[in-house]
């Protein structure tokens, strides 16, 4: 049986990588019995990324690999990833993903009629401008930069900038041109695919908000498998987004170097530097703690800390 | 339905149900149920493919090109705009076809949006075209074919879209598109004896270089350089125009997009407090008439999104391209299919629909050759340019047929010769990649 | 009261397309020279989009001006394309239901997941539940024009007003 999974990406992606592991293992796995066909650039949805998730939660579509920041208008609460510096490193993001936290927005999902099988990355979305090198909280202040969403607004305000809404198409002639300043997003995911570097002068990899990825299956369709199929496709999406994770991972790591060749000039911040970031957009924090709830930003906060501390 | 799969029993029923005169946007539509029906899946996507298809971002500069284009009409900017030119240029053999391909032209470097281009230079330069000599059709044709360069000539959409998906450098694509642009608008010039009756430069000098709608001041009995001057003061803030948007674009004040609504703020402010012409009742007039023009294009756009949804599902093109790909070893042979498909899929589907189908198909093959993806993708835009006005799916058609009240199928006619130039255009755009690449060597 | 039923979606489109052009213009030049902006101005030009193409559709379909192919019903006789034009009125009208019903039960899908817009974050639905009005509106336009054309049976007008 071939069933169809969406993602938001195109075809050249860590996300579409991932897609085809998944595929390649869920072949073997079920002896050629099963199968996805994979739909890139959110086709089956006419282009519409938010809608993918939305689908497959009434089992219209059957899986979707898709971000966190994409499901937030049908799940609120998956804006808790993206909170601004909710994370500081890849621990941190790992300690989640595969602990209660995890566990919880799993539950969420599922109330959407969405199974998460497994959780991949999508990555820390760092910040490009024209202008200076963005090295403090000062260096934001009146710049024009083009954003995602609501909660990235009230951060680059947080911050003293003038956050711009803007389709991603319109964004790069608007970088190019000067319409806006900068933008932000993950290095391997988009400012290297989507050739940013050639209309960007500076980057600051301050790491200030998280986008995870997941591969979700219908609950229709994962309740009409038994337990043995069930763990099959568990396992088979489980060691699909752990390779794409890893791929990630190491397209981000030679990003910089290759941003660089490109004409870049990186400034990377010292922990204390990302700390005063950190404090001057802590009024987002609260605001958008507050509307995902704060039960759920502690069971984050929790883990995390929990993990820093060194093994007993 | 016979023995077809359902995408090609799909483009089978479009035919059928266009012959019973059902409109183009409705055949779309039921020929896609039908298919999605018999695929077995998809139906319960249908209100959502047509809440995200009847309103896409990339087309926002649509209605209000179409509205500005109606308020430069409205208030007079567009005819002394196009009476200057005519001036300029109008003498040569060909007179306002001439004058028409220029100004089409020139507005490709403020538009990008070939529709959003017909709506606002195409009724003038119509209505020009056949006060000297030039039948209707072929007016009209001239124009949804200059009007389609608008996607070549940058700023185009449709270049920043191949450039995303193909991961190719936007600015140099934007770039290497200019010199095929000019060249294509000088095929236009070469088609304009084909029109059979356009009267010539004597004629023309005769009434002064005027015509009764395009000149109600006389400039007859003047030297050519006091009619020019004449002409470009009182065409002074139509000349403007391009200026202010290009200006705007250039200067990073606003997007592509957002020029469209500039420009219909500048026509409104032209309107109310130059020219003093604009009225509550000619404006609200505008806004209506500017309002269904727009819908009647989008409606088609709309239902197309679920055209272009089931030949995504149903592979249409890579079951079609992936044998005729398998043909040959012979490079050209390859380009020359690739084109051949890009111009079939042209014929049913929009620009940015047909490439995020087929880049997918044909990038492989661009790489493996070991093509220039820049050159490549000049030719895909010109190719996707002629797609705007060939029928049954020419949204270029659909606006012109829209404000001239003409029948589709008489100006798709008229647009025979402009096609023919047009494929001429392509193949040496296609065979030469130096054509694409002078420009950028220069800059170098 | 009469006159206002015919021209009502006539009104809604002036006044949304005007409100649209403000909007747009007001956000560049608020950008241009402060430092504030409005954060939802894309998303309600894209509303707006949606509303004044689903009711410029019931205006255009109201003139009989959603383009077709007169071509082949041209060679027939009068009484055939009478056939011709009755069924092909028939099937549009069928579509339109069609749209009709499948957008309505989108509207209900998002009144039911509560789907929140990206900008605004308004619920969804508030604005695709002009879909299905719109589209039933422009199968009424459709019939009102189809009847008007049943009396006088013709092609696509061309007067030569056109321009
Ligand atoms: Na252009
Ligand atoms: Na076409």
């Amino acid at each position: 049986e071939t069933f169809r999974l969406s993602h938001n990406t195109n075809d050249t992606t860590t996300w579409q990588k991932g897609a085809e592991k998944f595929n390649e293992l869920l072949e073997k796995g079920s002896n050629g019995e099963m199968d996805v066909r994979i739909f890139p650039n959110a086709q089956l949805t006419g282009g519409d990324q938010m809608k993918q998730a939305e689908m497959v939660g009434r089992g219209a579509l059957d899986f979707v690999v898709t971000s966190a920041i994409n499901v937030t208008p049908l799940v609120p609460e998956m804006a808790v990833f993206s909170l601004p510096y909710l994370y500081t490193d890849y621990d941190d993001v790992d300690a989640t993903t595969s602990g209660k936290p995890g566990e919880r927005m799993t539950e969420i999902l599922a109330e959407k009629g969405i199974v998460v099988l497994a959780w991949g990355e999508n990555g820390f979305r760092e910040v490009t401008n024209n202008v200076h090198p963005i090295k403090a909280p000062a260096d934001l202040a009146g710049l024009k930069m083009r954003v995602a969403g609501p909660m990235y607004i009230d951060v680059m305000n947080a911050l003293g900038a003038n956050p711009q809404q803007m389709q991603w198409t319109e964004t790069f002639s608007a970088l190019q041109q000067g319409v806006v300043d900068g933008q932000e997003n993950p290095i391997g995911a988009v400012i290297i695919p989507q050739r940013v570097y050639e209309v960007q002068k500076f980057i600051t990899p301050w790491h200030y908000s998280y986008d995870p990825i997941f591969i979700g299956v219908s609950q229709k369709l994962w309740d009409s498998w038994d337990a043995e199929k069930q763990a099959m496709v568990r396992d088979a999406a489980q060691q699909a987004m752990t390779y794409q994770k890893e791929i990630t991972r190491e397209d981000t790591a030679k990003g910089l170097e290759f941003l660089k060749e490109k004409g870049m000039e990186v400034y990377e911040p010292s922990a204390e530097e990302i700390d005063a970031f950190r404090q001057a957009t802590k009024p987002a924090f609260e605001t958008w703690a507050e509307k995902v709830g704060p039960d759920l930003v502690t069971l984050f906060q929790d883990t995390i800390a929990a993990g820093d501390k060194p093994a007993n | 339905m016979l023995d077809l799969d359902p995408g090609t029993a799909m483009v089978v029923l479009f035919f059928v149900l266009l012959a019973i005169r059902v409109p183009v946007a409705f055949a779309l539509g039921l020929s896609s149920l039908y298919a999605m029906w018999q695929i077995g899946f998809g139906l319960d996507l249908v209100g959502d493919l047509l809440a995200s298809g009847i309103a896409k971002f990339s087309l926002l500069a649509i209605p209000f090109f179409i509205l500005a284009g109606a308020l430069m009409g409205t208030v007079g900017i567009a005819e002394r705009m196009i009476r200057f030119f005519r001036v300029l240029v109008g003498d040569l053999p060909g007179g306002m076809g001439v004058v028409g391909t220029v100004v089409c032209l020139f507005w490709g470097a403020v538009s990008g949006s070939g529709p959003a281009s017909v709506a606002a230079i195409g009724p003038l330069i119509i209505r020009g075209m056949e006060e000297d000599g030039y039948p209707r059709p072929f007016a009209a044709a001239l124009v949804c074919t200059g009007a389609a360069l608008s996607i070549v000539i940058p700023p185009s959409i449709g270049l920043v879209i191949y450039g995303v998906i193909a991961e190719t450098s936007i600015a140099e694509l934007f770039i290497a598109a200019i010199i095929p642009g000019l060249v294509m608008g000088v095929l236009m010039i070469a088609t304009l004896p084909f029109a059979g009756k356009a009267r010539h430069a004597a004629a023309m000098a005769a009434s002064g270089g005027g015509l009764a709608a395009l000149a109600p001041k006389p400039y007859a009995g003047l030297s050519y350089p006091a009619r020019l001057g004449r002409a470009f003061v009182d065409a002074f803030w139509g000349l403007l125009t391009p200026v202010v948007i290009l200006g705007g674009i250039y200067a990073g004040v606003f997007t592509p997009t957002e020029a469209a609504i500039v420009a219909t703020v500048y026509a409104l402010f032209v309107g109310l407090f130059i020219y003093r012409s604009l009225t509550v009742r000619t404006l609200y007039s505008a806004l209506v008439e500017a309002s269904a023009s727009s819908a009647v294009v989008m409606l088609v756009v709309t239902f197309a999104s679920l055209f272009g949804w089931v030949v995504t599902v149903d592979d249409l093109v890579g079951k079609y391209s992936g044998a005729l790909l398998s043909m040959s070893d012979n490079q050209w042979v390859i380009l020359a299919v690739i084109m051949v498909v890009v111009l079939i899929a042209g014929m049913f589907m929009d620009a940015i629909t047909i490439m995020f189908i087929a880049l997918p198909i044909f990038l492989p093959v661009v790489r493996e050759l070991g093509w220039d993806p820049v050159w490549f993708g000049v030719a895909l835009m010109v190719n996707l340019a002629i797609g705007l006005f060939t029928p049954p799916v020419g949204i270029n058609l659909f606006v012109a047929a829209n404000i001239t009240r003409m029948s589709l199928e008489k100006i798709a006619l008229g647009a025979i010769p402009f096609l023919i130039t047009s494929l001429v255009g392509l193949a040496i755009i296609a065979a030469f990649p130096e054509i694409s690449h002078l420009l950028l060597e220069f800059m170098r | 009261m009469r006159h206002l039923l015919d021209e009502a979606e006539k009104i809604v489109c002036a006044v949304i397309f005007l409100a649209m052009t403000a909007l747009g213009f007001v956000n560049v030049v608020v950008r241009y020279l402060t430092s504030y902006s409005f954060a939802a101005t894309q998303e309600l030009l894209l509303d707006g989009f949606l509303l004044i193409t689903i009711f410029g559709a019931a205006i255009a379909a109201r003139r009989g001006e959603h383009l077709a192919v007169t071509l082949v019903t041209d060679l027939l006789p009068a009484a055939g394309r009478r056939v011709a034009v009755a069924i092909s009125a028939a099937l549009s009208v069928l579509l339109l239901a069609l749209s009709a019903w499948y957008t309505l039960d989108l509207v209900q899908n998002q009144y039911r997941s509560g789907v929140t817009s990206s900008g605004m974050q308004i619920p969804e639905w508030y604005v695709s539940v002009g879909l299905p009005i719109g589209f039933t509106l422009i199968a009424v336009r459709l019939v009102q024009a189809g009847f008007a054309e049943w009396r006088q049976p013709g092609g696509v007008p061309d007067d030569g007003k056109g321009i």
